[in-house]
């Protein structure tokens, strides 16, 4: 019994440090004022460690042990050597001061040990996984054990047997609690990390209201700016170059629009309308808008769709997406090309190509596609792909690129596709 | 001209024109509806000015 309540002493004085700290510690400065956390680290080792000297666990025949060796194994993991150093020195005249210099030299050797080996594991500790940190503390703890092989004879004053056996009683016991301990620290430093994440989300979901509000305001503006060039437009009193101008401004009008919704779907999830959809009234929609924008680029658009496919989706969504593959295409071709628009039935899926002739995409390029903020253009906001791929999946299709450097760039698109009716 | 619409610019038989036009030619329903909301402001401005 008494054993039991010694160790639970022990156990209580290790941890009350780490208690102490979650309750008092304000986690905001973790990067600023480095210096003054260290001292209290090492106040904080060496207290806790003295005390603990101060109440031996009782083991059999006279032996006594307790948890000396986790402040100077923690302290040395997450404050560095100089804090380990620290610590043996003040272990070692603790020691001399309670005890005399009985055992004093195996004392040493095991706290060297420690030192040494919690200063390497620090360096790769949060690099691994739990279970491996918990192996190799667990290691590091019972590896001491060995040096009592050995250890020279008369240095003893039981059976080297017995000894051996004591040891690692004490070291099984010692190493529960550093388990423990480590666990404990993690959590703590998780439970920050998470606090600094969702402080940045919330920045972040702040920003993005604000760029809805103000792209549903800039909106306006542009719808009236592109009907009134519309009714220009009308007017047959224009020269074919007048004309060409003007439908010109109109897609790039619409250009800056198709750029504004990128950012309003991101900032709030709209109401989807799901219905049958032809693909050839899409792809035609696409053609119309970024014809003027293909013949700017020298860049001849061809069709090959089918008339009678349809297919479940969003039609708003849908045309994005194509827009913005075509969009993409066309300025993959810098000297001028051919857009492909195609789509074909394959048993019960309707698949979409968008192809172009232009510059093509690395494979190390084409892993990245499609990740957020990844863009090959200067102006780009390297949403659009992750946009359009998002609205394919929500769909439940799939999207599939291939390309050749140099030569072109093929984007297919499976969509599951509704029986053929009379639409 | 500032953050307000460009469209109280227009003269009112320009407006109604456009409207007009806007819809023959089946131009975007925002546009309609924009200028269906210009057309609709002074309206009820013509019914202040009168009342008061």
């Amino acid at each position: 019994m008494d054993l039991f309540l010694h160790y639970l002493l022990n156990i209580f004085i290790i941890l009350t440090p780490i208690f102490l700290y979650i309750i008092f510690w304000k986690d905001e400065q973790t990067y600023c004022q480095k210096k003054i956390p260290q001292l209290l680290f090492f106040t904080l080792c060496a207290v806790t460690m003295i005390i603990v000297m101060l109440f031996p666990i009782p083991l059999h025949s006279g032996i006594t042990f307790d948890l000396r060796y986790i402040p100077i194994f923690i302290g040395t993991l997450y404050g560095g050597v100089p804090i380990g150093i620290g610590l043996i020195v003040v272990h070692l005249i603790g020691r001399i001061i309670l005890f005399g210099y009985a055992y004093l030299l195996i004392g040493f050797l095991i706290s060297i040990f420690l030192v040494i080996s919690a200063s390497w594991a620090s360096k790769y500790f949060n690099d691994w996984s739990n279970k491996k940190k918990y192996g190799i503390t667990i290691i590091i703890f019972f590896l001491p054990s060995q040096l009592l092989i050995v250890y020279p004879n008369n240095y003893l004053s039981i059976p080297r047997l017995e000894a051996f056996i004591t040891m690692i009683l004490f070291l099984a016991f010692t190493t529960c609690i550093v388990l423990i301990v480590v666990f404990l620290i993690d959590r703590i430093q998780i439970n920050s990390r998470l606090k600094q994440d969702l402080i940045k989300s919330e920045q972040l979901r702040i920003v993005s209201e604000l760029a809805a509000s103000v792209a549903h305001e800039v909106r306006n503006p542009m719808t009236v700016a592109r009907g009134f060039i519309q009714l220009i437009h009308t007017n047959s009193k224009l020269s074919a170059n007048e004309k060409d101008y003007l439908q010109l401004t109109i897609s790039e009008l619409d250009r800056a629009q198709s750029i504004i919704s990128d950012y309003l779907s991101l900032a709030k999830p709209e109401k989807k309308e799901i219905k049958p959809i032809q693909v050839y009234h899409i792809m035609d929609k696409v053609r119309h808008t970024i014809q003027a924008y293909a013949l700017m680029n020298n860049v001849s658009v061809e069709m090959n769709i089918p008339k009678l496919v349809a297919i479940y989706g969003n039609e708003k969504e849908l045309t994005q997406v194509m827009l913005n593959l075509a969009k993409n295409g066309i300025e993959a071709m810098e000297h001028g090309g051919t857009l492909t628009l195609s789509a074909n039935k394959k048993d019960k899926k309707v698949q979409l190509v968008v192809k172009d002739t232009g510059i093509g995409i690395s494979k190390d390029q084409l892993a990245k596609v499609g990740t957020a903020y990844y863009s090959t253009k200067e102006k780009g906001t390297g949403l659009g792909l992750m946009i359009s791929f998002n609205i394919i999946h929500s769909l439940g299709g799939t999207v599939s690129v291939n390309s050749v450097l140099g030569e072109g760039t093929e984007f297919k698109i499976n969509l599951p596709c509704i029986q053929e009716t009379l639409l | 001209m500032g953050r307000q619409g460009g469209m109280k610019y227009l003269s009112d038989a320009l407006l109604l024109e456009t409207y007009y036009k806007a819809r023959e030619l089946d131009l975007s329903e925002d546009f309609i509806s924009l200028i269906k909301q210009e057309i609709n402001r002074r309206s009820h401005l013509n019914n202040d000015q009168i009342t008061s």
